[in-house]
């Protein structure tokens, strides 16, 4: 009888795996740096070769959304990723960006086989979202560029910078476009940086 | 007179009323039929539960008899003997079998008889319920039995595994130690470092292009020299006659030789910092890569330690961030 029993509540037990609510983690998305839809093709293309360095800064060698809390603690999206390495993002960000612009004779990463006159050096201090107590929440961006001599190994040009844009509300959607704000300004100053080079330096 | 006749009749009908009562409790305990029994001998080592004193015994599906008695075998603690009484011409042969099978969901049981080929022999009868030499019919283990040890087979099979999941738990555990992530961790380190030492080494490389175009322009001042060298020897191969030919002519593939390796220099062949450029472009890639690696290993190491289960199963689940939505 007790054997029975046990029997019964044996099939019971690996039967109810089959009602059990499943434990699977939810499916991850991603979302990207996007390029400004407004890019205006420039007038002027500077005879200069423009290679874009990887940027460097621990706060970009990861895939991982971060966000500081009202506790001032780091913390990562769970269900979201970037859909790539950010510091990888960031250097195809500016390749394709200026590239569009035809601001210089050619650009490209620094890994390729092309011998650069102006080399764009880019160091991120910090890439996260602020969320303070109320919710209120921004994206910031800072850092400092560099653009250098190659043959020389002299900096032309150096600048520290910070780029805040708020959030409306918070979620994704909305961090995507924020950062994608901050991209937009910082490619502005960019351009304007390359062209005022453009004028004083050429190959 | 009337009296008395009323008093027979009576009597009469009760005594006559008593024997067709009589009559049908014989009739309905089947005396009235002259049909004679014989009895055999069940053992089984199941349990007989459900299985009572008058339970049906079924030969292929027909009622033939029923059981008698049921006991213990005394010579035998894990065997029960079931005397069954079954028709007297019933075919019950050598091979036949004995089932306990349940009757629907009461709970009771009766004794089905299977087998029984046309060429066996009859088994023994015996028309003594407590004849000892009584003819024996085997059982087979029933559906339940059958399931029963199905379960304790698979029940077996489950601690087995659970015992080799265990095992392999205690062995990751061990290799997941905090020693090992230490190890991994300096080995990490040490990556870091050599990749560290390699980048500076590209780029030492690069910043010693200057110095390089001068050994390179020593080396061609070197060539003429040694050309005009080769000139005087010539000279003097031609003032030292016949036995100089050879040297002369030494001197002359050394010139042509020299003013070859002036070409190609002049070309390009030996600029060593273009060289080393070249070379040195696919190890910048990999280092960034590798750097990049470097960084979710440390990444998946430090959550291996906050849980070391995630190895195997993914168990721990991360908050969502305020206003994250799936």
């Amino acid at each position: 009888m007790i054997r029975v029993l046990f029997i019964a509540i044996l099939t019971a037990s690996i039967f109810s795996g089959c009602v059990s609510k499943p434990k699977i983690h939810p499916n991850t998305s991603f979302i990207k740096i996007n390029l400004p839809k407004n890019i205006e093709e420039s007038l002027i293309s500077h005879d200069i070769t423009l290679a874009i360095n990887m940027p460097t800064g621990t706060a970009i060698k990861s895939s991982k959304i971060t966000y500081i809390d009202s506790n001032n603690l780091r913390k990562n999206y769970a269900y979201h990723r970037w859909s790539n390495f950010l510091t990888l993002q960031i250097q195809e960000f500016f390749v394709h960006s200026i590239a569009k612009t035809n601001l210089v004779f050619d650009v490209a990463k620094a890994q390729n086989r092309v011998d650069p006159t102006l080399i764009l050096e880019i160091d991120i201090s910090e890439f996260a979202q602020y969320i303070d107590k109320n919710e209120n929440s921004k994206v910031v961006v800072s850092g400092s560029m560099r653009f250098l001599n190659p043959k020389e190994k002299k900096a032309l040009f150096s600048k520290t910078f910070i780029y805040e844009e708020k959030m409306e509300n918070l979620g994704v959607n909305e961090l995507s476009l924020a950062y994608d704000r901050v991209f937009a300004l910082w490619l502005k100053d960019t351009l304007k940086i390359i062209d005022n080079l453009g004028e004083s330096y050429a190959r | 007179m009337e009296h008395r006749v009323r008093y027979v009749f009576l009597g009469a009908f009760v005594f006559g009323l008593f024997l067709a009562g009589a009559w049908a409790i014989l009739w309905q305990s089947k005396y009235a039929h002259n049909e004679s029994f014989v009895y055999f001998k069940v053992q089984t080592a199941e349990t007989v539960s459900g299985l009572n004193e008058k339970a049906p015994v079924k030969l292929l599906g027909v009622s033939v008899g029923e059981v008698s008695t049921l006991y213990i075998n005394p010579n035998d603690s894990e065997s029960v003997d079931i005397i069954v009484k079954v028709k007297a011409k019933t075919p019950i042969k050598e091979d036949t079998y004995a089932i306990i099978e349940p009757q629907g969901i009461t709970g009771l049981s009766y004794l089905l008889l299977e087998g029984g080929t046309r060429g066996a022999k009859l088994l023994k009868v015996s028309n003594d319920k407590d004849d000892e030499n009584m003819g024996t019919i085997f059982t087979k283990p029933s559906l339940l039995s059958k399931v029963d040890k199905s379960f304790e087979s698979i029940v077996e099979k489950i601690e087995l595994l659970l015992e080799s999941a265990n095992k392999v738990l205690e062995s990751s555990h061990s290799f997941v130690n905090e020693n090992n992530m230490k190890y991994v961790e300096d080995i990490l380190k040490d990556s870091a470092q050599a990749t560290k030492s390699l980048a500076n080494i590209s780029k030492s490389l690069a910043s010693k292009e200057k110095e390089l175009d001068l050994i390179t322009n020593n080396i061609i001042i070197l060539e003429k020299e040694i050309i005009e060298a080769a000139k005087a020897v010539k000279n003097m191969s031609i003032l030292g006659g016949d036995t100089m030919q050879s040297v002369s002519s030494s001197a002359k593939s050394v010139e042509q030789t020299m003013v070859l390796l002036s070409e190609k220099a002049s070309e390009g062949m030996f600029d060593i910092s273009s060289v080393a450029k070249d070379a040195a472009l696919p190890l910048i890639n990999s280092l960034y890569e590798m750097e990049i690696l470097i960084g979710q290993l440390k990444s998946f190491i430090q959550n291996l330690e906050n849980s070391p289960s995630d190895l195997l199963y993914k168990k721990s689940m991360q908050a969502p961030a305020p206003g994250e939505e799936l």
